[in-house]
Parts: C-alpha cells; sequence; structure tokens
C-alpha cells in the first residue's frame, strides 16, 4: 500500500509540471496586458504602460517570466498584480466561505441523492421509479444561473427577503443569530448545488442499489426470512455505497474550486469568484497559482479515492 | 431499522434546520442602520490613490481623501486641502551676448507702460540673459514682446532627446540614466560658454531629457561622443560626425528637421521655417546612445503654482497634514518603482519646493494649463509611507494600500474583501463635520441581482441602463437623476486606408448613418447627438456646431461626386474597379456598440456600401488591430477628462508614435496649432475660444463619424436624502439633491437624511476663492 502511495506520487510530479506548463502557456500566450481598460486612457502614455510591464516582467522571454512565477509560486511570493497581495492571503482569506458553502452543499445532495436513489431502486420499473428518472433529469438539465434567478425573484423580488451575500448586510446581529443568518445565507447557493448533485448522484445510488438487489445474498437474506427493511438498508445498502466512496475523492478538488456563476450571482466572496475576477483582470499570477492547486487536489483526490476503495472494499489491494 | 431512520430524516432535518435558521434571523431582516449605502459590480482591489486604477477604488478614495484642488459643481477647479494658489512664470530669454541681452532689456523697459497688459511684472538682466517675472503663464506675451525687441533676436531654447536602447549593456546599470546627468552637470560647469546646456531630465523608461540654448549639430555630436566615451561605450568618429548646422535664432518654436520626422507630415506651423538644428541633425545610430532633436522655443518658459495650504488639517491618525505630504505625493508618483498609471500629468514639472510647512511649489518646464486639474490627485501622508521600498511592495505590517488613511471627509472602518467596505465619518474634517456617520459600499456583482437589491432597499442608489429608465419612470418610488455624461460614442474611420482618405467620402459617410435613429433604438433615447470631440457637460464644447443629420440622398450625391458609383451594377459602390466594401471592428462584451455596428451596417447597405461586422476579444482588439492600425473602420467611445487637453487623441504627432490614441491617423495642422496653444493657455476664456474651434474643425474633418452623448441615468427613491452644505459665505445651503455637471452625488459628504438631524452644526471652514 504505501509503496503505491508512494509511486502515485512521484509519478504526480512531471505531470504536475506539464499541467503548470500548460496552464501558463494557456494564460500568458493570449493577449492581454497587466493594466487591462487602461490601453485607450489619454492619461497613461506608452512610455507608463511600457514601465507597468517592466514591473510585471512582461518585458522577459516567456520561459523567464516562467522561471520567475514558478518560483514565486513554490516559494509562497507569488503576489496578485490587482493589488500586490500575497496570493496564498487572496486564497485563505476566501477559503471559509468556499469550503463552508461546499460542505452544506455536499450535506444536501447526499442526503438527498441517498433516499431517493433508493426508493427509484426499490421501486425499479414502476411510475414511482420514472417519476424520479423524470426528475432526475429534469434537475441535471435546468442551468443552475436560471434556477438561481429564479429563486432570487421567488425571495428577493417578491418576497424581500435577503439572501445575497454572505450575512444580512447591514444589521447588528446577536452571535447566535449572526450564526444562524449566515447558515440561512447559505441555503439558496448550496440548494442550487443541490439539485444538480441529488440529480446526478441519485442516478448512481438508484444504479448501485439496483444491481446489489439482485446479488445473492440479497435473495439469501430475504430467504432467512429478514424482514424487508433489514435487507435493504443492511444487506443491500452497504454494497451499494461502496461505489459513492469514489465521490469523497472527487469531492476534494471541488470543495477549494468554488463556482463562478452561483458565488457571483449570489454576491458570495468564495474562490469560484476570485478566479473570476482575476481571469478579467489578467491578474495572471492568481489564475496560475489557483490552476496549479486545483490540479493537486485533483491529483491527490484520485489518489484518495483509490485509497479509500482499498480501505472499504477488501478485495481490492494494491501492490 | 435505525440506518433508515437517519437517511431518511437526514433532508427532513437539515431543511428544519434551516427554516429555524431563517426564523430566528427574520426579526433582524428589516432593521437598517443610519447609513448611506452604495453598490458596485467589483471590489476596488487597492486603495492607493498613487496606483488604484478602478473606479470603484476612486470613489472611495474621494471620501477618504483630498486633493489640493477639486471640482465644483460646475466642473471648474477649486481649492481644497490648499487653501488658495497663485499662478506666476518666470520666463527667460537668451542672448548672443551680454551687450545684446542688455540691449534688449531697455528695449523692454521702454515700452514699460504695456507691461501690464502683458502680465509682466519685473525684468533682470544677468550676462547674456533676460528673466522675465510674469502674473500669467503662457506664451500670449511673446507676440507683443519680440515686436518691442525688433532685431535683436534670442538664441532658442531647444529640447533634446537622449535615447537609450533597452538592449544596451549599460542600460541595465539602473543608476546610468543618474550619472548621466550628474555629467551633464559637469559640462555644464566646465564649459560655461554658449552652446551650453541648461539641464538634463531624466524621463520614463530610462529616457531622458536634454535643454540647450544656442546648440548647433556639431556640438549635440560631440556631446554625444563625449558621453559615450564617458561612459565607456564606442561611437565611431565616422558615423558620429555629421554635417553641422549653424544654429540661427527663431522665434516661433521650430518642427522637427525632415530626417527625424519620420511620419508626420505637414505639421510646419504657418508662422515662420524650421529654425535650430538643421537637417542634418538626426545623430548616429552608432554605439547605445542617440541624442535626437525634439524641439525649439523663442524663450524659456516655466510657470510656477504657489499652493498656500490649509492650516490645521489632521490625517485620520491625528498627524498634522504639511507641504511634505504633498512633496511626498509628487515623488511617489514619479518614482519608477511604483509605476504610476497617474504620472503623465507630472511628468511636465521640473520640480517641486516646499519653503515651509504650508507653502508648495511646482514649477513646470513649460506651460501645461490641465496641470491646475491634475492636483486632484489624492495627497497620501508621507509619515505612513516614505520607508517603504516602494507602494507596490509595502512591508508586511504596512496595510496602507487597503485600510488608506487620508485627510478626507470619511475614515476607513472595515474591508470585508468582495463583500463591502464601510467608512465611518471624520469628526474632524477641515470643512465640518459630515451628516451621514457611515457610509457603506458594497459590491454585488450580478447586474440583475444588484437591480433586486436596489429595488429591496439593500442599497440606495443605482445607475440604471436606458432600457430600464421607463420602468423607474413610471414608479412612483424613485426620483431618476440624468444628464449628458463627459463621454461620447463614435465610429473611427482609418484615415491610412484609401477609402477613408477622402474627406467628401467621411462627410457622405455621416449624412448616411442615422444618428437619430441609432440613439432612440439603442439607447431609447438617452442619448442626444455628438458633434465634435467634447461633451456638451464641458465649457469646451462648442454648441453652434449643428449635427450633419440623416440625408441618405446627399449621402449618395457626395459619394457620386467623390467618384463612387454603382459601375457593375452589383448594388454595391465601386472606384477604379474596386468596391466600397470595409471591415467595421468593435471588442465584445459590449451590446451598445454591437447594436451601432448592425444599425451602421444597415444603413452603408442602402446606400450601397458593404460592410462586415466582426467582433474581437478586448485585449486582441486592441493589440492586434486598433494599436497596429490595422483596421478599416472601428466603434469605440471615449469618457473624457474634465480638462480641454486633447494631444494624445487628435495630435499629428501621436500618429506614428506607437500605441498612441491617435490610431485614426488624424492629422491637420491647423488643429495641431490649436491644440499646443489651448494647453499652453492659461486664460479660460481665450481656451474656450480655441476649443470651439478645435470642435468645429474636427467635426467638419470627420475623422470619426461621432455618434452621441449618452444620457447619464441613474435612480434613487424619493426623499432619501436632501444636501446640507455649507456655502461659500458660510451659510448653510439646504436643497434636494440634483444632478450637476459632475453628476448627482457632488456634495455627498452633505448628503444628510432628516432623522440623522439630532446632532449639532458643526462649525464651519468656509473655502476660500483663489
Amino acid at each position: 500500500m504505501m509503496t503505491f502511495v508512494l509511486r502515485r506520487l512521484l509519478v504526480s510530479i512531471p505531470i504536475l509540471f506539464g499541467i503548470t506548463v500548460v496552464s501558463f502557456l494557456i494564460v500568458h500566450l493570449a493577449p492581454g496586458t497587466p493594466y487591462p481598460g487602461l490601453e485607450l486612457n489619454p492619461k497613461v502614455s506608452p512610455e507608463i504602460r511600457r514601465l507597468m510591464e517592466q514591473t510585471y516582467h512582461f518585458d522577459k522571454p516567456l520561459i523567464a517570466r516562467y522561471g520567475l512565477i514558478m518560483k514565486d509560486m513554490f516559494t509562497g511570493q507569488i503576489r496578485s498584480f490587482q493589488d500586490n497581495e500575497r496570493v496564498l492571503v487572496k486564497i485563505g482569506r476566501r477559503l471559509p466561505a468556499t469550503i463552508s458553502l461546499n460542505i452544506v452543499a455536499t450535506i444536501l445532495t447526499m442526503a438527498g441523492a441517498i433516499p431517493l436513489g433508493i426508493y427509484a431502486a426499490r421501486h425499479r420499473g414502476t411510475w414511482r421509479d420514472q417519476g424520479v428518472t423524470v426528475l432526475s433529469f429534469m434537475g441535471i438539465a435546468l442551468p443552475s444561473f436560471w434556477v438561481a434567478y429564479m429563486l432570487l425573484m421567488l425571495f428577493v423580488g417578491k418576497m424581500g427577503i435577503p439572501v445575497v451575500g454572505l450575512r444580512t448586510f447591514g444589521v447588528e446581529m446577536p452571535f447566535g443569530v449572526g450564526l444562524m443568518d449566515r447558515l440561512w445565507h447559505l441555503f439558496l447557493p448550496a440548494v442550487i448545488f443541490a439539485i444538480g448533485g441529488i440529480a446526478a448522484q441519485s442516478r448512481y445510488m438508484r444504479g448501485s442499489m439496483a444491481d446489489a438487489m439482485v446479488q445473492d445474498f440479497v435473495r439469501t437474506a430475504r430467504a432467512k426470512g429478514l424482514s424487508d427493511e433489514a435487507v435493504v438498508y443492511k444487506h443491500a445498502l452497504r454494497n451499494a455505497l461502496l461505489p459513492m466512496v469514489t465521490i469523497f475523492g472527487l469531492l476534494l478538488p471541488s470543495l477549494l474550486g468554488g463556482a463562478v456563476i452561483i458565488e457571483t450571482i449570489f454576491a458570495y466572496p468564495g474562490i469560484g469568484r476570485l478566479g473570476f475576477e482575476a481571469v478579467m483582470a489578467r491578474d495572471y499570477p492568481t489564475i496560475m497559482t489557483l490552476n496549479t492547486i486545483a490540479a493537486i487536489l485533483v491529483l491527490l483526490g484520485n489518489l484518495v479515492a483509490d485509497v479509500l476503495y482499498a480501505v472499504v472494499d477488501p478485495r481490492i489491494r494494491y501492490e | 431499522m435505525r440506518i433508515r431512520t437517519i437517511i431518511l430524516a437526514s433532508p427532513i432535518v437539515l431543511l428544519l434546520l434551516f427554516a429555524l435558521a431563517f426564523a430566528v434571523s427574520l426579526p433582524f431582516f428589516g432593521e437598517r442602520r443610519e447609513q448611506l449605502v452604495m453598490a458596485s459590480t467589483a471590489d476596488p482591489e487597492i486603495l492607493n490613490p498613487i496606483l488604484s486604477t478602478t473606479a470603484p477604488a476612486g470613489i472611495i478614495q474621494s471620501f477618504v481623501f483630498d486633493g489640493l484642488m477639486r471640482l465644483d459643481e460646475n466642473a471648474e477647479v477649486e481649492p481644497a486641502l490648499a487653501e488658495r494658489f497663485e499662478l506666476t512664470q518666470t520666463s527667460r530669454l537668451y542672448f548672443a551676448s551680454p551687450q545684446q541681452a542688455a540691449a534688449a532689456a531697455r528695449a523692454i523697459e521702454a515700452h514699460r507702460v504695456a507691461w501690464e497688459e502683458l502680465g509682466l511684472e519685473a525684468i533682470t538682466v544677468e550676462a547674456d540673459r533676460v528673466e522675465l517675472a510674469l502674473t500669467m503663464p503662457g506664451t500670449g506675451y511673446r507676440e507683443a514682446l519680440f515686436e518691442w525687441l525688433g532685431p535683436i533676436e534670442p538664441v532658442p531654447f531647444q529640447r533634446w532627446q537622449v535615447r537609450i536602447p533597452p538592449d544596451t549593456q549599460w542600460q541595465e546599470e539602473p543608476a546610468t540614466v543618474d550619472r548621466v546627468l550628474a555629467w551633464l552637470e559637469k559640462v555644464q560647469a566646465a564649459a560655461p560658454e554658449k552652446p551650453r546646456v541648461i539641464y538634463g531630465w531624466k524621463n520614463t523608461s530610462g529616457s531622458m531629457e536634454i535643454y540647450t540654448i544656442g546648440a548647433d549639430g556639431r556640438f549635440m555630436d560631440r556631446l554625444q561622443t563625449e558621453l559615450a566615451e564617458a561612459f565607456g561605450t564606442k561611437v565611431t568618429p565616422a558615423e558620429a560626425s555629421v554635417a553641422p548646422a549653424p544654429a540661427t535664432p527663431a522665434r516661433v518654436a521650430a518642427t522637427p528637421p525632415a530626417s527625424v520626422s519620420t511620419t508626420a507630415p505637414a505639421t510646419a506651423p504657418a508662422a515662420a521655417p524650421a529654425a535650430g538644428p538643421g537637417p542634418g541633425m538626426q545623430l548616429s545610430t552608432a554605439g547605445p546612445l542617440r541624442i535626437e532633436f525634439d524641439r525649439s522655443w523663442p524663450a524659456q518658459d516655466e510657470p510656477l503654482i504657489a499652493f498656500y495650504l490649509r492650516k490645521g488639517v489632521r490625517w485620520h491618525d491625528d498627524k498634522p497634514f504639511t507641504s511634505a505630504d504633498a512633496r511626498y505625493t509628487y515623488e511617489a508618483l514619479m518614482f519608477e518603482r511604483n509605476a504610476s498609471p497617474r504620472r503623465a500629468d507630472f511628468e511636465v514639472i521640473k520640480h517641486v519646493q516646499t519653503p515651509d510647512e504650508y507653502t508648495f511649489l511646482v514649477r513646470y518646464k513649460e506651460p501645461y494649463s490641465p496641470c491646475l486639474y491634475s492636483w486632484g490627485m489624492d495627497i497620501i501622508p508621507r509619515h505612513l509611507l516614505a520607508g517603504e521600498p516602494s507602494l507596490r511592495e509595502l512591508s508586511a505590517a504596512n496595510d496602507f494600500n487597503k485600510f488608506p488613511v487620508g485627510t478626507g471627509p470619511y475614515k476607513m472602518e472595515r474591508w470585508a474583501t468582495n463583500q463591502y467596505i464601510s467608512l465611518v465619518r471624520n469628526d474632524d474634517y477641515w470643512e465640518g463635520r459630515p451628516h451621514l456617520p457611515r457610509i457603506v459600499y458594497r459590491v454585488i456583482p450580478d447586474p440583475t441581482v444588484s437591480q433586486m437589491e436596489f429595488q429591496t432597499g439593500g442599497f440606495d442608489y443605482a445607475g440604471i441602463e436606458p432600457h430600464q429608465e421607463e420602468r423607474y419612470r413610471k414608479d412612483p418610488r424613485y426620483q431618476i437623476f440624468e444628464g449628458p455624461s463627459n463621454s461620447y460614442n463614435y465610429i473611427g474611420w482609418n484615415l491610412q486606408s484609401p477609402l477613408f482618405r477622402d474627406k467628401r467620402v467621411r462627410k457622405a459617410l455621416a449624412h448616411a448613418i442615422n444618428t437619430e435613429a441609432i440613439i432612440e433604438h439603442v439607447m431609447y433615447g438617452n442619448g442626444r447627438p455628438a458633434t465634435g470631440p467634447y461633451s456638451p457637460v464641458t465649457p469646451w464644447w462648442n454648441p453652434d456646431v449643428e449635427p450633419f443629420g440623416y440625408d441618405p440622398e446627399k449621402a449618395r450625391a457626395m459619394l457620386a461626386e467623390a467618384g463612387w458609383k454603382d459601375r457593375d451594377g452589383d448594388g454595391i459602390l465601386d472606384k477604379d474597379g474596386q468596391p466600397f466594401r470595409f471591415t467595421l471592428i468593435l471588442n465584445n462584451g459590449v451590446p451598445v456598440r454591437k447594436d451601432i455596428a448592425v444599425l451602421t451596417q444597415q444603413y452603408l447597405k442602402r446606400i450601397g456600401i458593404a460592410v462586415e461586422v466582426i467582433e474581437y476579444e478586448w485585449a486582441v482588439f486592441i493589440k492586434q488591430y486598433i494599436d497596429a492600425r490595422n483596421f478599416d473602420a472601428c466603434v469605440l467611445g471615449w469618457s473624457m477628462s474634465f480638462d480641454q487637453d486633447l494631444y494624445q487623441i487628435w495630435h499629428s504627432s501621436q500618429v506614428a508614435v506607437p500605441g498612441s490614441l491617435n490610431f485614426v491617423s488624424y492629422s491637420n495642422p491647423e488643429v495641431d496649432q490649436l491644440i499646443e496653444k489651448a494647453r499652453t493657455e492659461f486664460n479660460l476664456e481665450k481656451v474656450e475660444e480655441y476649443t470651439h474651434r478645435i470642435s468645429e474643425m474636427i467635426y467638419d474633418d470627420q475623422p470619426y463619424c461621432f455618434l452621441f452623448y449618452p444620457q447619464s441615468l441613474a435612480a434613487m427613491p424619493k426623499g432619501l436624502y436632501t444636501v446640507k452644505r455649507p456655502g461659500k459665505d458660510g451659510q448653510w445651503i439646504e436643497e434636494p439633491i440634483r444632478r450637476t455637471k459632475l453628476g448627482f452625488t457632488v456634495y455627498q459628504r452633505w448628503w444628510t437624511r432628516e432623522f440623522v438631524e439630532a446632532h449639532e452644526q458643526p462649525t464651519l471652514t468656509p473655502g476660500v476663492q483663489p
């Protein structure tokens, strides 16, 4: 097991290197300047623009810029073009918001997807199963920004309830209430995440549950005379949950990744918005750092999923 | 059994939990504190006036900082941190000999009666030079003065650009330019005879200027060689030597000699032929150093602004504000490692002085009248920043860029990144305590959500889009503020393209495009036809210029006159076998511009012109098309500043400058001259005269198809705030909020709500007029 993990980590190094090169090239080969919006400002002469380019090393060849950015990134000194703050500090400041949103969204997703999947699997082939299927596909098909606008029009437009932001704006609340207020503000964005999530995950759940239900051990359990509840929730469910473990691995990158659209619509100060704004402002260091972190998390997530597999399923062994 | 309960109960429990959260916080939702709430779509990122570039940063900074000057409601300059200011000028005339200088002084003395009219106060003679003290900066005195002088002609005062190619080895040493300057000083000390170096000047990006009097080609050649030798670079004498051209005195600014001016055709002023260095003057390009002639003047004119600062003003941290802070602000703007985007207006400054704590003297290298507007620049505190390596690399403990300290009416309270910034009032504000205890600036990135938040009272006023205007007008809850903005939209014709070189064609196009209809359809009527490069909110706009008007028949006739007819019957005009077909480019993401492009395409199709519309991403649009002058026509808009300077956009000298803003390659010698006059003239009436003429000429030349000045629109719930501001005579003026030339937020520091009125009246510091 240890050798497997070590080997995977070692293989990750060249992959990571490749990813940084590709994301560096994508970012830097696109035309852009460190002074977006100032190109056509009569008060910013070409000399001043050149001076700003020098300040941000735009006058250096690509390879030198790659070297500089990598050096800064791995010493943690990489700084944003926009305000010269350390990118890691910027990310750190937004981390709690993004992580809390993703945790709540994940809990909601799981809480919805598992019962729904079980329900559909138990009533496989009936109109109930088909009803769940139709709902699921609707959930997958609905664009999240549209759902967000609809919910906002209902809550803010019609009812005038504050839902935008991290907490209710401009109101002092006692600590406990403030906490509840924050939780309430997580509700709509998390629900929108969860609609898509429940729709997709319940399909997986239904599939693996349906597989488990026709296994021999289920038939044995039923033959033993166990109640339906015990057969479904004890014997079948345990085995059906196995594939869902992979989702924990895939969760890791999305935990930090944030969601550009939802965070922007809900004025939620998370990492998705940081990345979006960095792209709009051509803040190369921030874009590069976020890309690299995302890449590391995907690599780690895959590794975690593989290891978890071996932990929960005794049949799987890595040599 | 247990597992089943958990699985089935968990969604219900979760929903109940959220319901509980909602129920607990519900009673607090309606509560609002006494505060003015604004919103924007973006976080300001950085709040340092030297570095910031975003509009949100500008708004916050206007509350936290003050400038020496500011604009009043009529967009006129008024003193702020400076209590008053004085403008004067020192002009020096250099002569061939002390005898001539003495003769010149006598000639000027003889006309003492007429001095006052010229603003001449005193003259002094020192060796070969006559120094004039003038009460008004500018070059207006010259005409009369040179008449008095008669045959006595001054030696021209010249400027040379020293080009240090960036790939030279010694450029890598950062102090090179400083060493050159020190060396120049030595040269000057060693050879006081003419021709001589007056002073050297370090510019942006390591280039420099040398100012000389009476220098000729031979002298500059020697200077270049010596410079090169002094710094260990080789200049082969054969290459370096150029044909000497004797320096002939000149009265009028000389044009660059032909060999230097590569692409600026027909810039010769009508008055006098080029003098100073002759055609041989483009010096050797061998070696890393090149000295190029720039221009010359008959006199050295150096305006001076004396600012007398307000006493008793304190920074938010209670330290006193003094002239050292003003000086530091200037130094920070010019410090290269700060790479400040605001330095352009300050590069014409020769030096600043602080004779005492409340006097700040700014000496300019040449008359530049927009300089008064530039002192609206926010002043930053020296005591918090002086020790830093640069403003872009503040030490870890210094959070000035995120938590600035100013002298303004509001202080920073809290910055919750990407959520809001709150400011509390500065009880100690020099103009009196502001009424509203707190101002909050929210960040709501999505425009639709922003509108919803506004309508539910989440913030206090909102800019509205033209298509929303009607809805807000019908809603009795809102009042609307509107007025022309200081900007315009246009279609720029590339005058280098053979299609648009003919002025008749451009005028025909102006008749062919229905501007009124574009305003109606694209802006929902919220705009006004543009008639030139200035907006009606400035005095520079010429009210007498009539828009061309839509007349497709006339357009067709004019095109036929210019030789464009549909000879082959394909529905497209042609001339010399070439069809009238071009590409109209624009940047994506701006719906208004896209609509303009499509409508233009339609209008031009009607008169037989085929237009292809292509959208590009902004960076590509600028770099590959606009900067490269690689386009036929483009849809763009200008947002203007309040000063009158059009040099960067319309002066022909900018055509050849890479990345400059005269990308349509407009060149009209008369306009050039008027632009130069306008930027050296300090008498506002005369500036207006020049700018009105400029408007007329540019509009007639039609290098752009000037489309419209958009109407700026904002909505606010009725009766939310009123203004209660100190008048200039020390009285309080109470009035409803109204739109002024600067918009409706001009007196925001004096906004008030009825219920806020509990507090006592602050004592006033009445504004003092200069």
